[in-house]
């Protein structure tokens, strides 16, 4: 199937290409009558002492709105659009109970009250009773009033998901009838429709656009907010989180307490990454305390902390109020599968079986929470098992091709995803990712050993060597040290394009990581997807590798912490520098108590509350394994992670590894914690984040002043006043206070740091041994921070040391690789230290760069690859240097030379 | 070795012969300085201008007479201008030119200055009116028989490429359209290129037109990189070939457009043997053409075996120049 191309991804992509929806291109709808209705004007405000209860509903006054129904029926007791404002109104706030015996009572003195049945059933649906629910539908349609269409869309839905598609589809099919015929023209029957189409969609797409459609032009009648929210509802479905939003804010303008557009904001926010998320879905159950789908939302956001028990009790209060809810179904299996109890998984899955017998959905929510828990191995069994059971589960089918690229089944993944874009070509996920899918021509895979490294094409030279020997290291310490050696071969990416890293790693653009661990495959940035210097691939290669391991040791189960912890932690093991070192930041937020308890550090990666409460959390957690090594030893964290392996809690797991509970290891690692960072902050003023809104002004040079004439111990302003006077060329004093910051706390390397400009000046004064010792510092705590090595090369060099300078340019490697003079650089100092081998390997990175000039460029290698004593090597070389430049006499005589010594005839 | 004594094949004839007539092709070449704006851009564009002026004569070889430089500020600031760069001078110089120049001769134009404006109206920035790149339209039309050279080295010089791609042309511009509009650097890397064996990437002896483009736009993007700034000029070439005609034309006497290094040998066994040496990289280049459509192992069995014979043969040129036999 052809996809049609849209160029930009995520929100404006979806827009783009959900916007499609309303195109009514091959609807099934005809277009003459669809335009009906579209001049019906919306219902104006009135003022507040005569609020309808149609109104008052619409702005969320429920009291007002339920005793103005009840007033209405008062007043004329057989209306049934009376019965229904009032259930409406009730059903929002959580009054099943109330609904249902009102419905009743009313259906007692109006039996053949056909919108009364259809409230009824709805009432039912919504108390799980889906039966009685179906006799409800059945003697509304019946009854051919006015709310028989809304009834048969209604039956139909309950019958699809019952397994009767036939039957189900027959009566989607005489909705379409009506509508063509024009005898959908109310906003409750354009609603009908529209939930007709958008069944209809799972076997014929183009329906989606109907859908919406109809959705729209009921839209425009509705006095209530039914249309716009099933209009976001369909959009979150395909993943368009930008619309979705803007139909839910839409209704929360006019309601701001409406359980279902707080509900459906909360998915797009949680979908686009955004914080905020649990606060909506708790508003949304202030509103409606009976909403089971919030319950069951709720419940996998708690999931996703790996709060297995706080999820299971949520999905057990979301089926409380509906038994048989889908979504609550979902989320109390999703939470017994992630936890282990494979028993209460499979009883729960054969209920909603026999509650949905064709449905995969369930299935496909499990896989969902599967994968945010790391499964990708069981999430994509789990999406086939839903395949099994709906063929049609174009969901199911997205899922089972996410996994499986997760787990580098690229050719099995772009046949799942071709399929499920064939079936559900609005899946902004899906198309994405088979967008990017369509950029792998231009990468190659290089083999280096257990290593599989997917990369660019015009990267591959030039990464891949240091790449391959790198993750050799890192896999072979990182096994020694857990224990734990992955099976079979491991698959590292590089995308030269962050915003392709993204779409490969959560199917959207945007991500802020720079690497992701599937478990046996690895997604990174490669250098050139962020700016110069932004950040250390080695380091970022090492970690998660370090996951890659810690997964695999575990099992996939150990707390998101903790891996992250001991990854973090393994980064600052690998090469000095590298891996997050303390900051100005950390200092800041542990002297505002802004740290969480162990027991929440999950939160700080899955829900930050703010937006350095990741990278704090990240440092945080490499501090606890840090303490843990420390205090417990290796066998610990190897310990740690075994029984989780097993299936242990997290306090079964610190019981049986460390014999202490997570609190009292907290404790412990507060107390540590304190004593390690008292001396940094005894030089760190509560107030002296630079750019503080809160304290003094900081950024003047009399502010600073001022701070220092009080107080002479203030590191920051130290440091901000000399690198003020730096920039303003009064180097004697910036030397001194610079001096002064750096002896305060001699582990500053952020922004902040004063060694970057300690180094200039004393450079400029010829004081090379001074900025050497300035440069040293600040390169052993920043692991990116090129500069400061290209400078310490230099002067190391030009100080004789040359193996200490090559070791310097060695380390840029792995922050900047595509600069032709580092190495040049690296291959003359390791000429001069005579390592052939390093030569070649420099100056096969400047052949790989795609010189200008390639002729010498491969001349050049030629002639290390004969130091090195690969002549064989060497002889390909200088062909392809005589290729290019067949008179290039230099390389002529290599030729002569090379063929003469080997006596090839 | 037999492969030594291979005969002058026809082809090889063929060339000596061609080289012949066009060693006796001139390069004019006519250097514009535009308006500086600034200091520091009016003493770039004079650094520019006087280093290419230089290397045009001592390295390529075109005489004195055959080079035309118009500076912002005659005399006063650059030492060795024939006039103002005004879009009278210009369109005098021109006309000189094309008094001067015979069928077959290469006329390069190469302006360092700002740019403005678009499309036709694209402009190259003159001490008083501008000019065009409509004027410049007109003022190459006489040169039917010749082929040119065109650099703008100006920012916003995009569209010169529209209005003045040709057969027998190459066009130059730094920027690939009039919306970039920066300061451009490129002017700088190309005058280098032309001043230096650096660019020399077939290491013929000579940079061609092609080469100084690709070393040039190399460089730049180098700077930029350098300077942590994104790319704002974009420099494009079009010669109508894909590169081809910019990959055979050289600037300067040299400019034999076939052959690098020493002119054709008077003493015959040598002729002869740069003959055959010239059959070879004519084979090379007939190989490398083909190498989509030949096995790799096929393919580079026979290109090592010609430039192993090629290296012989330069080896046999070399050492009877240096008076002994092979």
């Amino acid at each position: 199937m052809t996809r049609t191309r849209i160029s930009i991804r995520r929100g404006s992509a979806a827009s783009a290409a959900v916007a499609l929806l309303v195109l009514p291109a091959s609807s099934v709808l005809s277009p003459v009558v669809r335009a009906q209705g579209l001049s019906v004007p919306l219902p104006t405000a009135r003022p507040q002492q005569k609020l309808s209860a149609s109104e008052a509903l619409r702005r969320g006054e429920y009291a007002r709105a339920i005793e103005a129904a009840r007033a209405d029926l008062v007043a004329t007791p057989g209306s049934g659009p009376a019965l229904s404002r009032l259930v409406a109104a009730l059903l929002e706030t959580g009054a099943h109970a109330s609904a249902e015996e009102t419905t009743r009572a009313f259906l007692a003195r109006n039996a053949n009250a056909g919108e009364a049945w259809n409230t009824l059933g709805d009432v039912l649906v919504a108390r799980g009773r889906r039966g009685e629910a179906e006799a409800a539908y059945a003697r509304a349609i019946a009854s051919r009033g006015a709310a028989s269409l809304a009834a048969e869309a209604s039956l139909g839905l309950l019958l699809n998901d019952r397994g009767l598609r036939a039957e189900a589809t027959a009566r989607f099919e005489r909705l379409i009838a009506a509508y063509n015929a024009g005898r959908a023209t109310s906003a409750q029957n354009l609603i009908a429709v529209g939930k007709a189409c958008r069944a209809l969609g799972a076997s014929n797409p183009d329906a989606f656009k109907d859908a919406l459609k109809a959705f729209d032009e009921a839209a425009a009648l509705d006095e209530t907010h039914e249309a716009r929210l099933r209009t976001g509802e369909l959009f979150l479905e395909k993943f368009n989180g930008t619309e979705a939003r803007t139909a839910f804010e839409t209704v929360l303008r006019t309601n701001p307490r409406q359980p279902r557009a707080l509900l459906g904001l909360a998915r797009a926010r949680d979908f686009d990454g955004e914080r905020g998320v649990p606060d909506l879905v708790d508003a949304a159950l202030a509103t409606d305390p009976g909403y089971a789908e919030a319950y069951a939302y709720r419940s996998g956001l708690l999931l996703a902390l790996e709060d297995f028990p706080a999820a299971l009790a949520q999905a057990e209060k979301a089926l409380a109020v509906n038994p048989s809810s889908a979504e609550a179904l979902a989320a109390k299996a999703a939470a017994q599968y992630v936890s282990g109890d494979s028993q209460g998984f499979a009883a729960t899955r054969q209920r909603a079986e026999s509650l949905f017998p064709a449905s995969g959905d369930l299935l496909v929510t499990v896989a969902e929470a599967a994968v945010r828990n790391r499964l990708y191995r069981e999430s994509a069994q789990l999406a086939r098992e839903a395949l099994a059971r709906d063929p049609r589960s174009w969901a199911a089918l997205a899922s089972l091709g996410q996994n499986q690229l997760r787990l580098g089944e690229i050719d099995d993944a772009r046949k799942s995803l071709e399929r499920s874009f064939e079936g559900d070509p609005y899946n902004v996920w899906v198309k994405n990712t088979l967008d990017l899918m369509d950029t792998f021509r231009n990468y190659t895979l290089v083999d280096a050993g257990r290593f599989r490294l997917f990369l660019d094409k015009k990267e591959a030279g030039i990464l891949g060597p240091p790449m391959g020997a790198l993750a050799a290291e890192a896999i072979q310490k990182l096994s020694e040290r857990y224990g734990f050696s992955p099976a079979g071969p491991i698959r590292v990416e590089a995308y030269p394009s962050h915003a392709d890293f993204s779409v490969r790693t959560v199917g959207l653009a945007g991500l802020g990581a720079l690497g992701v661990c599937f478990g046996p495959v690895v997604a990174i940035d490669s250098p050139q997807a962020r700016e110069r210097g932004a950040f250390n691939w080695g380091s970022t290669l090492w970690h998660e590798l370090a996951h890659v391991v810690t997964m695999g040791a575990s099992g996939n189960r150990v707390p998101r912490w903790l891996t992250e912890g001991i990854s973090v932690h393994e980064e600052r093991r690998a090469r000095p520098g590298w891996g997050d070192d303390l900051s100005l930041e950390f200092l800041l937020a542990y002297q505002a108590g802004r740290l969480l308890s162990l027991r929440d550090l999950n939160n700080g990666f899955v829900r930050p509350r703010s937006p350095d409460q990741v990278s704090l959390s990240y440092y945080q957690a490499s501090l606890v394994v840090e303490y843990m090594e420390g205090r417990y030893g290796l066998a610990a964290l190897r310990g740690l992670l075994g029984a989780y392996a097993g299936g242990a809690t997290t306090e079964k797991a610190f019981e049986s590894a460390i014999g202490r509970t997570l609190e009292q290891v907290d404790a412990e690692f507060q107390a540590w914690l304190k004593a390690r960072l008292a001396g940094p902050l005894a030089g760190i003023r509560p107030s002296g984040a630079p750019g503080s809104t809160k304290g003094p002004e900081l950024d003047t040079r009399a502010a600073l002043e001022a701070r220092l004439a009080k107080d002479d111990g203030d590191f920051v302003a130290h440091a901000m006043l000399g690198l003020l006077n730096h920039r303003e060329k009064r180097e004697d004093d910036a030397l001194k206070h610079l001096e002064r910051a750096a002896r305060i706390w001699p582990g500053s390397s952020g922004d902040e740091s004063p060694y970057f400009a300690i180094a200039e000046i004393k450079l400029a004064r010829g004081d090379r041994d001074g900025a050497m010792a300035a440069l040293k510092a600040l390169v052993a705590l920043n692991e990116n921070h090129d500069a400061a090595r290209r400078q310490l090369a230099s002067l190391l060099e030009s100080a004789g040391e040359l193996q200490a300078a090559f070791d310097v340019l060695e380390s840029l490697v792995f922050i900047y690789p595509f600069d032709p003079a580092l190495h040049e650089r690296r291959a003359a100092l390791a000429s001069r230290l005579r390592k052939p081998r390093e030569v070649v390997e420099a100056r096969r990175a400047i052949v790989a760069l795609d010189p200008v000039d390639k002729a010498e460029a491969y001349y050049q290698l030629a002639l290390a690859e004969i130091d090195a004593g690969d002549r064989a090597a060497a002889r390909r070389s200088v062909l392809r240097s005589l290729e290019v430049a067949p008179r290039f006499e230099r390389a002529q005589e290599l030729l002569l030379r090379i063929h003469r010594e080997e006596k090839i005839p | 070795m037999n492969r030594l004594r291979r005969l002058v094949t026809p082809a090889g004839a063929a060339l000596l012969a061609l080289s012949a007539s066009a060693a006796a092709q001139e390069t004019h070449l006519l250097i514009v300085a535009g308006l500086g704006g600034e200091p520091q851009y009016a003493e770039s564009f004079r650094a520019w201008s006087a280093a290419l002026q230089a290397s045009a004569e001592k390295r390529l070889g075109i005489p004195r007479s055959h080079i035309t430089l118009l500076a912002e500020s005659a005399g006063k600031d650059l030492a060795g201008a024939d006039g103002r760069s005004t879009r009278e001078e210009l369109q005098r110089a021109f006309g000189q030119v094309a008094a001067r120049c015979r069928p077959g001769d290469t006329v390069a134009v190469v302006l360092f200055g700002h740019g403005s404006g678009a499309g036709e109206e694209a402009r190259f920035n003159l001490p008083g009116p501008d000019a065009s790149a409509r004027d410049f339209a007109s003022w190459l039309s006489p040169f039917e028989l010749q082929r040119i050279v065109f650099v703008n080295t100006a920012s916003a010089s995009g569209d010169f490429q529209k209005v003045l791609a040709g057969k027998n042309r190459i066009v130059l511009t730094s920027t690939r359209s009039s919306q970039e509009r920066n300061e451009a650097v490129f002017g700088r890397y190309f005058s280098e290129a032309l001043s230096s064996d650096a660019a020399d990437a077939d290491k013929n002896g000579q940079v061609s037109i092609l080469e100084a483009f690709e070393a040039a736009k190399a460089q730049v993007a180098t700077e930029y990189q350098r300077e942590r700034r994104l790319l704002t000029e974009h420099a494009v070439l079009e010669d109508g070939e894909g590169g081809s005609l910019a990959r055979r034309t050289f600037l300067g006497s040299r400019a034999t457009g076939l052959v690098a290094g020493s002119p054709a040998s008077s003493d015959p066994a040598i002729a002869a043997l740069e003959a055959e040496r010239r059959a070879l990289e004519d084979r090379v280049e007939a190989l490398k053409a083909s190498k989509g459509s030949l096995p790799d192992d096929r393919y580079e069995a026979e290109l090592e075996r010609l430039l192993l014979d090629l290296a012989l043969k330069n080896e046999e040129i070399r050492k009877r120049r240096e008076g002994g036999k092979p």
